[in-house]
């Protein structure tokens, strides 16, 4: 791609980065790269360059007198009453990550295999895990039966419980996006794609997540945050 | 102390913090809040919502101290990555604006860079040398952004231009700036 593209709404990723660490994206396409940044390290790359690059102009923030209680407030939001709730090994990023591939390995339909917690669960125990990360706008809660091996995934939003859904979306360039469907709350996580939809499902087609209400999109466009996306390709 | 012995002693606070040393996150607060909530007043410019920003900046600098990557990055420009993206999302979900990231628009009539103005003061920072390489209200309105946080549809309110005009200065400036960086 030549800049002249690039400058004209092409993709190039270091000007996609730029504009994240400049600031000028919506909140949407900021929660975009912020997946990418997450999943890509070669976008998470380009974004750290523009942070080192940019950040002589953080000369220009002069200092200010933070509040007075500030720190304290701080303290207990961080090992106040919340730390009960929410274990440290639960927040912690290894979690989040397995919890985010867990979604990724969903979309495209293969079958997810979490061993790793079935050798941790007595036989039988149902375990439980409230997966959560600060930037991300859901929350979600894991069951796990060990004797079926059956895995649930109930996405909630982030601070709120009520129970919401993931939907996946087709992106076909400047189509507008077309939903393939609610995910299922089983970890299998399987999408039967419309027979209609099949020839438009191609390599070049972007796929993502959004969070919507329990059901799905009222609106046929996504309504919530995208929570992940990338595009497809060959394999 | 200079400021790369300054940096590094931030980066040690940092990697302390990573292992949840609470003494060292004590420590990291007294020392940067005061910048990190310049950062956040001057994007948000609302004092109860920095100040509700700056709480959740170092709640975000606990659970996150572990990413800091020592020798990669500046410790000093990882704490003000952590602020400014903080009160940016806050900002944009405050006063959310039309989410048309990609759309194509027209850059055939525009003309090359007219000449290259000084905009700012040059410390020898290669950034700066690379500015000084943009037009004037180019170079001022990334610098703009940047700063304050404003959003394509602000600036272009600032500077008088369509939004879709903004946009293609902003895209243009970063690649100019890139490949400028990058020689």
């Amino acid at each position: 791609m030549t800049s002249e593209e690039a400058a004209n709404g092409g993709s190039d990723d270091r000007v996609v980065a730029g504009e994240y660490v400049l600031g000028t994206l919506p909140l949407d396409a900021r929660r975009i790269a912020e997946a990418r940044i997450a999943r890509e390290p070669a976008f998470a790359a380009l974004v750290e360059r523009w942070e080192n690059d940019l950040s002589g102009f953080n000369d220009a923030y002069e200092v200010a007198e933070p509040p007075r209680h500030g720190y304290a407030g701080i303290e207990r939001r961080l090992f106040g009453e919340t730390r009960e709730r929410r274990g440290s090994w639960l927040r912690s990023l290894a979690m989040w990550r397995g919890a985010t591939a867990v979604l990724l390995v969903a979309v495209v339909g293969l079958s997810v295999a979490l061993v790793g917690l079935s050798r941790t669960a007595p036989e039988g125990m149902p375990l439980v895990a409230h997966l959560d990360a600060d930037q991300s706008p859901i929350d979600l809660v894991a069951h796990y039966r060990s004797g079926s091996g059956q895995l649930t995934l109930q996405p909630v939003a982030a601070g709120a419980q009520e129970p919401k859904s993931l939907e996946l979306w087709m992106f076909n360039g400047q189509e507008p996006p077309v939903s393939l469907g609610v995910l299922p709350e089983n970890g299998e996580g399987e999408v039967v794609v419309p027979e209609e939809m099949r020839s438009h499902l191609k390599a070049g087609s972007t796929l993502a997540v959004s969070l919507e209400p329990k059901g799905g999109s009222t609106t046929g466009a996504p309504s919530g945050p995208v929570v992940a996306s990338g595009p497809a390709q060959s394999l | 102390m200079g400021r790369a012995g300054a940096d590094e002693q931030t980066g040690d606070m940092i990697a302390r913090v990573a292992l949840k040393d609470r003494s060292a996150f004590s420590k990291l607060y007294t020392e940067n809040a005061p910048k990190l909530f310049g950062i956040c007043l001057r994007i948000l410019r609302n004092r109860t919502e920095a100040e509700e920003a700056l709480q959740e900046v170092f709640v975000k600098i606990w659970q996150r101290a572990d990413r800091f990557a020592p020798g990669q990055a500046s410790a000093a420009a990882w704490l003000a990555a952590v602020a400014r993206n903080h009160a940016i999302d806050a900002v944009r979900a405050r006063r959310p604006s039309a989410s048309d990231i990609d759309e194509a628009y027209d850059l055939a009539d525009e003309a090359p860079d007219p000449e290259h103005v000084a905009v700012l003061s040059s410390e020898g920072r290669q950034i700066d040398a690379c500015m000084e390489e943009l037009d004037a209200e180019r170079a001022r309105a990334v610098k703009g952004a940047y700063v304050e946080g404003l959003s394509y549809q602000e600036l272009a309110e600032r500077y008088g231009v369509p939004l879709n005009t903004m946009r293609t200065w902003l895209r243009r400036s970063l690649i100019r700036l890139r490949e400028c960086l990058e020689r």
